[in-house]
C-alpha cells in the first residue's frame, strides 16, 4: 500500500513497442500499447454515414449536424469525406457513431430520425462505416486511421522522437552506455561469487550523474538476513538489493549484505551505496512531502529486463527512468507487462531497452 | 475443507490467523505506516513469520508486510530448504497483496493466500492484475497461487481509512473496496 495522492508522471510517455523502432539504433523506447501501430490501438467502432445528393448542400447539412448531432469528444474525426461512385465524385457525411448514438444505428430508420428531418432531402444511401474512435497518437496510427475515415493528427514531437529513437544526443548516449557498462561490470563481479549471477544494476541521480548504488543478483549467495542469520534469499534480485542500498544511502535500508558489502564500498566493488550524500540531499525539491519514496527522480540501469516483482518495486520507488539491455520472458517492463505505462497504476516512467544489448546478452 | 490430505482448514482457524494479521496491521498504524499486516502459517498449525509495513522506517518502498514476513520466516526456520516450508504454508494478510508481493509470493511457492480487503491501486491478486493465476507466467514466476479473499474486509478498510485520515485530512480516501 502507498499513499493515495495522485502524482503526475513527469513525462506522459507510456508506451513501448520495440518493433517499431529503427534497427541498429543504440537504444529503443518501450512505449505502452496505446502507441502501437495497429488497429487495436486506434479502436475501430461502427459509424453510420450518408451520401449527399449534391455537394452544394454540404455546408447546410454540416451546419445542421454541428448544432444538433455534434460528435462530442471525437474532435479528431472529420465529418465529411469524398467518395467515388458510379455517379461521379460525391461527399459522404458521418452522421452517427455507435459509442454516442447507439439508438440511431439502424439503416432503415436513419432518415426518419427527428434530428435528421430538416436535412432529409439532401441525403441518401445510409451505410455503415468503420470509425477510428481514438485520436491517432503517432504518424503510423494516423496512416491506419485514414484507411477507414479521415481524421486530424496533432503530432507529439516527443513521441515521434521516442519512436525514431532520436531523443538522446550522442553525448547523452555515451553517458547512458557508460552507466550500463558499470551495470555489466557489476554483474561480472557478482559472477565471481556465483556463476549463476547474470544481473547487474546501477542507480544514478541524473541531475548530477552521481552513482547512488550498484548491486548484483544475490539469490545464490549466502548473506546476512537479520541478526547474524546468513542464508540465500530467493528474493535478493539485483534490483531489490539496489533499491535497498539507495535506502541505505538515505540512512535507511533493511539488510547489511554481509559479507559482500564492504564498510567503505567503492563504485567498482559490485555492491555499493553512496554514503557521502547528506541523508536529505534529494527529495528536497520534490513536490512530494513523502521523503521515503526515495528513488524519486533517479534513473536505473539494469542488464536484463526486471521481473514483475522488481518492475513493481521500481514503480513503488517512483523511479524516473529505466534502461535495460535485453528483454526476457516474464519481464515487467515490456515483455509480460508494461507496468511503467499503465494508467491504472499510480506512477509512470520511461523505459528504454537494447542498451549495449549484445554485451548484456552474454552475461 | 480438506486440502493436501492433511491440512484441515476450518473457518475458526482462518479467523484466528486473520486476527493475528490484524494485530500486525494495527502495530503498523501505531508506527505511522500504512496499516497492513500478515502472518505466514505452516501447515495450518504454527505461525512461522509475521510482518507489517516498514516502508517509512526503512526508507524502502518495497518493505511491505509480506516481504517483511518472508524474511521473518526465513530467520525463524533457519533451514536450507525454506522453499519446501513455504510450499506447505499459507499467508494471511489484511489487504490484497500488491503486484510486487503477488509476484514474490508466487515465486517462492506459497501455497495459499487469504486476504481481507481488495487493493484497487496495486492489487496483484485480481484487482489490477492477476499475477497469482496468470498461466503465461508459470515458466518465469512459478506455479499459480491459490487466493481467497473477503476475510474481515470491512475491518481492513476501516484501518486503512484511519491511516489516511490522520495522514492528510484533505486527501481523498484510498480506493479500496471490500
Amino acid at each position: 500500500m502507498e499513499e493515495p495522492m495522485e502524482k503526475k508522471s513527469r513525462l506522459d510517455v507510456a508506451v513501448l513497442n520495440p518493433s517499431t523502432c529503427i534497427k541498429d539504433k543504440r537504444i529503443s523506447c518501450v512505449l505502452g500499447d496505446e502507441y502501437a501501430a495497429n488497429k487495436d490501438a486506434v479502436g475501430l467502432v461502427k459509424g453510420l454515414a450518408v451520401t449527399l445528393t449534391s455537394k452544394k448542400y454540404a455546408s447546410q447539412v454540416l451546419k445542421h449536424l454541428t448544432e444538433y448531432l455534434p460528435l462530442e469528444g471525437l474532435q479528431h474525426l472529420k465529418r465529411v469525406r469524398s467518395v467515388k461512385t458510379h455517379d461521379g465524385d460525391k461527399l459522404q457525411v458521418l452522421m452517427f457513431v455507435a459509442t454516442l448514438h447507439e439508438d440511431f444505428m439502424d439503416l432503415n430508420k436513419t432518415l426518419n430520425i427527428k434530428e435528421i428531418k430538416p436535412v432529409k432531402d439532401f441525403i441518401m444511401d445510409p451505410m455503415f462505416v468503420a470509425i477510428p474512435i481514438k485520436p491517432p497518437l503517432t504518424r503510423d496510427q494516423f496512416n491506419i486511421c485514414k484507411q477507414y475515415w479521415p481524421v486530424s493528427f496533432h503530432e507529439d514531437k516527443k513521441i515521434s522522437k521516442l519512436l525514431l529513437c532520436s531523443l538522446f544526443a550522442d553525448d547523452d548516449m555515451d553517458r547512458i552506455e557508460e552507466n550500463m557498462d558499470l551495470a555489466i561490470e557489476t554483474a561480472r563481479i557478482g559472477k565471481k561469487f556465483d556463476p549463476r549471477c547474470d544481473q547487474g544494476v546501477v542507480i544514478v541521480d541524473p541531475a548530477t550523474n552521481t552513482i547512488i548504488s550498484t548491486a548484483f543478483d544475490m539469490r545464490n549467495m549466502e548473506c546476512e538476513i537479520k541478526d547474524g542469520y546468513f542464508a540465500r534469499h530467493p528474493l535478493n534480485h539485483a534490483v531489490m538489493v539496489a533499491i535497498d542500498l539507495v535506502a541505505r544511502s538515505q540512512g535507511g535500508g533493511t539488510y547489511t549484505y554481509k559479507p559482500f558489502l564492504k564498510s567503505n564500498s567503492k563504485i567498482n566493488d559490485g555492491l555499493y551505496f553512496n554514503s557521502t550524500l547528506p541523508t536529505s540531499a534529494r527529495n528536497t525539491s520534490d513536490t512530494s512531502d513523502k521523503g521515503y519514496y526515495i528513488c524519486t527522480g533517479l534513473d536505473v540501469y539494469v542488464t536484463k529486463e526486471p521481473c514483475i516483482m522488481c518492475s513493481m518495486a521500481l514503480l513503488h520507488s517512483r523511479v524516473r527512468c529505466v534502461f535495460y539491455g535485453v528483454s526476457r520472458p516474464g519481464g515487467g517492463l515490456g515483455s509480460a507487462f508494461k507496468l511503467h505505462a499503465r494508467k491504472d497504476l499510480n506512477h509512470r516512467f520511461e523505459v528504454f531497452c537494447n542498451v549495449l544489448k549484445s554485451k548484456c546478452q552474454v552475461l | 475443507m480438506m486440502d493436501n490430505g492433511n491440512i484441515c482448514e476450518t473457518s475458526s482457524n482462518i479467523s484466528n490467523w486473520m486476527e493475528s494479521a490484524f494485530k500486525y496491521a494495527e502495530e503498523a498504524l501505531e508506527h505511522g505506516e500504512v496499516p497492513v499486516g500478515c502472518v505466514i502459517v505452516h501447515k495450518d498449525t504454527k505461525v512461522i513469520g509475521t510482518g507489517r509495513n516498514k516502508v517509512n522506517e526503512t526508507k524502502n518502498a518495497t518493505r511491505h508486510a509480506e516481504m517483511v514476513a518472508i524474511d521473518d520466516a526465513m530467520c525463524n526456520m533457519k533451514t536450507d530448504n525454506i522453499l519446501e516450508v513455504f510450499s506447505e504454508s499459507a499467508l494471511y494478510v489484511t489487504v490484497e497483496p500488491c503486484i510486487m508481493c503477488a509476484a514474490s509470493l508466487r515465486s517462492i511457492g506459497i501455497q495459499t493466500i487469504y486476504y481481507g480487503c481488495k487493493n484497487e491501486r496495486f492489487g496483484g491478486c485480481g484487482s489490477v492484475l492477476h499475477i497469482h493465476t496468470d498461466e503465461a507466467l508459470t515458466a518465469s514466476t512459478g506455479q499459480p497461487l491459490q487466493c481467497k479473499s473477503g476475510y474481515y474486509s470491512e475491518r481492513a478498510v476501516k484501518l486503512l481509512k484511519s491511516f489516511y485520515k490522520q495522514e492528510n485530512p484533505n486527501v481523498t480516501l484510498p480506493s479500496v473496496r471490500q
